[in-house]
């Protein structure tokens, strides 16, 4: 075939590619279920939290200097007020309790995430939206393998950046602009494997690859395959973060105190379209795994989903 | 927590000591030399020295320290040629120490100072007392320092034979052939090697040779004069020294460059180098600003020069000009990475910023500008207005922190950090420390201050100062700052000069009001809201130290202020009141607890919403992390 035919081939190609990863990002406004379920999934255990440590607090609220410093963001006034409650009599010890639980809430967030992911993932992968029950069935099935993926990328990424800090620290002098390209090089590897454990989850749901370990070698595929698609998405999302999580901050500084319900109202905004970006990136990781073929081999294991493998012809 | 230079200074040298009350109207200004957290034994050897000092050269009668603002008289000046061999870090060097005696009595003896023989070993006198650490920065017994004269004669070639004055010969003593008369001067022909040690207690070298900060680094009699330095240094190398440039550069033809130096009416010269050095000028109402640093400290040499000049803007307005306008040049050294501990130390028209790694902190938190404004005013409070350091500490520390917050409120709007976009005061830094031992006066020898050293010199004089600063206004605390500085530039003030000063300017009430409660004064308050048992606010006082202040009550949404003074009980109905705040201003700066001053009858609920609705969403921020 001639260069010219096949470079126009390409573009086409392409361009159809953008038009079918469009439709996975309007799944996600047309099928809300997994929206609503990641938004409550943090927005209900952190309410929770927040009024636990909140409470025992009240009795601060009747120092002048303790409002006044975190209206205007004050450090002095806070730290005259902890020296002075020093003991933490007054707050009980609810405010430990609360703050202890931070994490262990964190974990099981983690773990109830995993869960629905299976779940979320096949919401967007089919060309109808999935019932309830075969969403917590796909979620059922793909929770060992996912939670065996998450770990896999954690240990991966601990163990490259470990490697690489404690390779400069070997090296002991550890220049700025070297420490600099470490933290470069490691947020890079820890996006890129974060992609990457993305990918094969959506493989093992799209494609019903079994084996965790097969569904990453595929992933790994797709990754090599589209790499442009895929680092546009990566830095799209985290860009899109970014900006997000830099607007609730300046509107955490911008909205006085006192004006608590403005404050509730434009930071769950903020919350929302955040949990949106990265149900947004997970429906085009979905169709870019539908758009790349798959390998000659694969293991596939019956997800308990009879159509998921037809074609992608819905719009 | 910012303790810029805290505990730099000991008790020094012979000549302050004599200087101290007995001989008045002699320049005895020291620069502290070595420093640091001078044990008891230490401080109890000074004393010693001292008195067997002054038992040395009999007390001229004199009164106290007469206001001045001519130029100092020289007393002892100098001619050096040194060589620096960055190999070995040691400096040849010839002298010519002309020394005025200035008092009125004839001077048997010469006594010379040789600082860097502290460092000779771990097992010094100052090294026991100082300790291996000083700021945090270790002592490299493999690198020590040491000072050795190799010959000394008169100018009529009459051999001088000195003899140690101390166990660690930091201090050495030559008989003279014949006394020196009063108003008549002596030559001394000197030749000396000394050895830098590895940057320890603000001297030595670092980065593997290629940085060295040499103070100290020659035997002097510490007084005023002038000096003529010729540094002979490796070709390439940047040299910043106190005075000015006067010749040179001349190639030796071994690889090495001369170049010539001279500083009139200090009364110490320092110097500093390396091949790394970039430098960076500005002129400022004549006085030219050099900022030396490495490459890699771009930023933050653009930072110190700023906060130089306008500091240099700041305090010329304040307390006169820089040097008393004698001073045409003025040098900050930034100090590499390692040689954290040269940082922070002020020397005759030479500073150097790096004590605290500020270099190295984002700039959100403004170290960097601290350290640099705070040594700079040391060029006013000790180079101009010669306090005494060991006798009263907290006149040059706490002037020169006073000035650095001062300098800060109208640079900065007086904060110190924005990081987060959180603000801390360069006050409130200085509040965390006084309200750990508050009950501590001002005054006091250093070497009795032990470990209220900070608390007194740095922390309560400048809460103090400003606390004064509100009580009278900002016009008159500048007319009595100014009235101050200029009538004991180049003089040697104390308490009781700085006592007359004040009640000149500000009024005897107030004067004694600032001594007997700040500078003398154990005393602390507590301002207090509490309920009362009826469930009304009601305001107390706890402590006896008196500060006036207003008391602010909201009634029925109205806001009703009342003056509180000292001695009298509140004079107003609280019974109605929904809220209470003492002392609204924070006029007050000594107060043990601020949090206290105030209080509402109920909790602000909107408030406590804000601050739920916030801790909801960092919370929900930190769920969403890994997800
Ligand atoms: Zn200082």
């Amino acid at each position: 075939m001639p260069a010219v035919h096949g470079s126009w081939a390409g573009v086409l190609r392409y361009g159809r590619g953008k038009m079918v990863l469009a439709t996975y990002v309007i799944r996600v406004l047309r099928r809300p279920g997994p929206w609503v379920l990641r938004y409550l999934l943090t927005a209900v255990p952190a309410a929770t939290l927040g009024l636990l440590i909140a409470s025992p607090l009240a009795p601060w609220f009747r120092l002048p200097l303790f409002t006044e410093a975190l209206d205007s963001r004050s450090l002095d006034g806070l730290l005259e007020v902890l020296m002075a409650r020093s003991d933490a009599k007054s707050s009980g010890p609810w405010l430990p309790i609360a703050l202890l639980l931070v994490p262990l809430v964190w974990a099981g967030i983690r773990l109830v995430g995993i869960w629905l992911e299976g779940g979320i993932l096949v919401t967007y992968a089919l060309p109808a939206a999935p019932s309830w029950r075969a969403f917590v069935r796909v979620s059922t099935r793909t929770f060992g393998r996912f939670l065996l993926l998450s770990f896999l990328g954690v240990g991966i990424v601990t163990v490259l950046i470990g490697g690489t800090v404690g390779l400069a620290l070997l090296g002991r002098t550890v220049r700025r602009p070297l420490g600099t390209a470490i933290a470069v090089v490691g947020l890079g590897v820890a996006f890129g494997v974060g992609a990457w454990v993305r990918l094969a989850r959506a493989s093992i749901v799209v494609r019903e690859d079994g084996n965790a370990l097969l569904a990453l070698q595929e992933a790994g595929r797709i990754l090599v395959r589209r790499p442009l698609p895929i680092l546009a998405l990566v830095v799209g999302a985290l860009a899109l973060r970014v900006l997000l999580t830099w607007l609730a901050g300046a509107l955490g500084e911008w909205v006085p105190l006192r004006a608590w319900l403005l404050t509730l109202g434009t930071q769950q905004l903020v919350q929302i379209a955040l949990v949106g970006v990265g149900l947004a990136r997970r429906a085009v990781e979905v169709g870019l795994v539908r758009l790349t073929p798959r390998a000659p081999k694969a293991f596939p294991e019956a997800l308990g989903v009879s159509h998921i493998n037809t074609p992608s012809s819905d719009a | 927590m910012v303790i810029l230079d805290a505990g730099k200074r000991s008790c020094r040298n012979a000549s302050q000591c004599r200087g101290l009350s007995e001989v008045p109207g002699t320049f005895w200004i020291g620069q502290l030399p070595l420093g640091a957290r001078v044990g008891p034994t230490l401080w109890r050897s000074a004393v010693v020295l001292f008195v067997v000092l002054c038992g040395l050269i009999p007390p001229a009668a004199g009164t106290v320290a007469e206001p001045s603002a001519a130029t100092p008289p020289d007393v002892a000046s100098y001619t050096i040629e040194a060589r620096y061999d960055p190999l070995d870090h040691t400096v040849v060097a010839t002298q010519t120490l002309t020394y005025t005696n200035r008092t009125d009595t004839a001077i048997p003896d010469l006594v010379l100072h040789l600082y860097l023989n502290a460092f000779r070993s771990e097992e010094t006198l100052w090294m026991q007392e100082a300790g291996p650490e000083h700021r945090g920065y270790g002592f490299d017994a493999d690198a020590p320092g040491w000072i050795r004269i190799d010959d000394s004669r008169l100018a009529d070639g009459t051999p001088l034979s000195f003899l140690a004055v101390d166990a660690d010969e930091t201090l050495v003593r030559a008989e003279l052939p014949a006394p020196v008369a009063p108003g008549s001067a002596l030559v001394v022909e000197l030749v000396f090697t000394a050895q830098l040690p590895r940057v320890f207690a603000r001297t030595g070298w670092a980065d593997d040779g290629d940085f060295v900060m040499a103070g100290q680094w020659f035997e002097f009699y510490a007084d005023f004069g002038g000096y003529t330095v010729s540094l002979t240094l490796p070709e390439g190398w940047v040299v910043g020294t106190t005075g000015t440039a006067a010749g040179g550069p001349q190639p030796q033809g071994d690889g090495a460059v001369t170049q010539r130096f001279a500083a009139a009416h200090v009364i110490d010269f320092a110097w500093a180098a390396s091949p790394h050095f970039r430098v960076r000028t500005k002129t400022v109402d004549g006085i030219r600003v050099e900022v030396l640093a490495y490459p890699e400290s771009r930023a933050a040499a653009r930072r110190a020069m700023q906060a130089t000049v306008s500091g240099l803007g700041l305090y010329g307005d304040w307390y006169g000009p820089y040097g008393g306008g004698l001073y045409p040049e003025l040098t900050v050294i930034l100090t590499p990475e390692d040689a954290g501990g040269a940082g922070g130390m002020e020397y005759p028209t030479l500073f150097t910023v790096g004590a605290i790694s500020s270099q190295f902190a984002p700039t959100c938190l403004r170290m960097l500008e601290a350290e640099t404004v705070h040594e700079l005013a040391h060029q006013w409070f000790q180079s101009v207005i010669a306090t005494n350091e060991a006798e009263a500490p907290w006149l040059d520390e706490g002037f020169a922190d006073y000035s650095t917050s001062r300098a800060f409120d109208a640079l900065y709007g007086g904060v110190l950090s924005t990081c987060g976009g959180w603000s801390l005061s360069y006050l409130s830094t200085r509040r965390l420390e006084y309200v750990m031992t508050p009950e501590t006066p001002m005054t006091g020898l250093a070497w009795d201050l032990g470990d209220g050293y900070v608390i007194a010199t740095y922390s309560k004089p400048v809460l103090a100062l400003t606390t004064l600063e509100r009580r009278v206004g900002d016009v008159a605390m500048r007319e009595f700052l100014g009235e101050y500085a200029g009538r004991y530039a180049f003089a040697h003030p104390a308490e009781a000069d700085l006592h007359a000063v004040m009640a000149d300017t500000l009024g005897v009430e107030i004067a004694t009001w600032f001594f007997e409660s700040f500078v003398e004064g154990k005393e602390t308050v507590d301002l207090q809201v509490v309920n009362a048992a009826s469930g009304a606010l009601a305001a107390i006082r706890e402590g006896s130290l008196c500060v006036p202040v207003k008391v602010q009550a909201v009634e029925d949404g109205d806001v009703v202020e009342s003056e509180w003074s000292c001695d009298a009980s509140l004079d107003a109905n609280l019974e109605e009141t929904s809220s209470v705040v003492i002392d609204p201003g924070q006029d007050s700066l000594l107060d043990l607890n601020l949090a206290n001053n105030g209080l509402r009858r109920t909790p602000d609920r909107a408030a406590w919403l804000g601050f739920a609705v916030r801790a909801v969403r960092v919370l929900q921020m930190l769920f969403g992390v890994g997800g």
